[in-house]
């Protein structure tokens, strides 16, 4: 999947979990700390599924409160 | 920051060419510009290369991030560019490679965007110089230069609609501010989004 089409991606569950812009930079920064970390997707180079993000925000948001 | 900053706002560029749309387009730019002056005699602090492969520039003070998961892994500065659907061109002063997100070919030697990571292509503490907004005819989009007194030069170009930007269009660059402003560009939106 190309930049931007995993920028939509993010944005697109970003918004569905109500996160502010800065929330939903965050939320893509702990993504690429889990990609590098090994916790990375199913996806190519360690990309998330739609159902991996979901599951990633829910967790993000729990871990920020 | 002008008093008109402080309120949320949104302009459409309308790719026409009308006295009224080119007004707008200077506005636009006008916007852009009056939030980009903050980020003048701030010192540049590290890149990042975030989910997705956007860049992201920090510059000014450092600081944890605001999520409780991040903190202790991550250093923000004050102020973030994050280079999301844009094409960019970074070209180093004191290097001679050019780094490049791979739309653009640039003169010299590309090398691919991680390697920036590396922390020596830019050296920490190199001041903006300047920072403007300009108008990309082409695109109807608003592009960006930066300056840094090392000599670096930054140069980001707006995206090319891909025609298929649905409910969640992605900006083609951002600014993050201290106050918690954010100046989201692209595509043909430009918005200042105050602090949560």
């Amino acid at each position: 999947m190309g930049r931007k089409a995993d920028l939509k991606q993010v944005d697109a569950v970003a918004g569905r979990y109500g996160m502010t812009p800065e929330q939903r930079r965050e939320f893509g920064d702990d993504l690429e700390e889990c990609k590098r970390s090994g916790d990375g997707g199913s996806s190519d180079r360690g990309d998330f599924t739609d159902d991996e993000l979901r599951a990633k925000a829910n967790e993000f948001l729990e871990e920020t409160k | 920051m002008s008093a008109a900053l402080a309120e949320p706002a949104a302009r459409k560029c309308d790719p026409s060419h009308s006295a009224a749309d080119a007004n707008e387009r200077e506005h636009a730019v006008g916007l852009a510009d009056g939030v980009l002056y903050g980020l003048v005699g701030e010192p540049f602090r590290h890149v990042r290369v975030s989910y997705g492969g956007e860049l992201q520039l920090h510059f000014g003070e450092l600081r944890q991030p605001k999520s409780a998961k991040l903190k202790g892994k991550l250093l923000y500065g004050s102020y973030i560019l994050g280079l999301r659907a844009s094409a960019w061109i970074l070209s180093p002063g004191s290097a001679d490679f050019t780094l490049t997100d791979g739309q653009l070919q640039p003169a010299g030697t590309p090398i691919e965007a991680g390697e920036v990571e590396s922390g020596h292509a830019i050296p920490p503490g190199a001041l903006v110089v300047s920072a403007g907004a300009f108008h990309v005819e082409p695109v109807d989009g608003i592009g960006l230069r930066v300056l840094l007194s090392d000599g670096s030069k930054l140069v980001v170009l707006p995206s090319r609609s891909d025609g298929a930007e649905g409910d969640t269009p992605v900006a083609d660059w951002e600014l993050f501010s201290p106050k918690g402003f954010v100046l989201q560009v692209g595509p043909g939106t430009l918005a200042v989004r105050k602090p949560s």
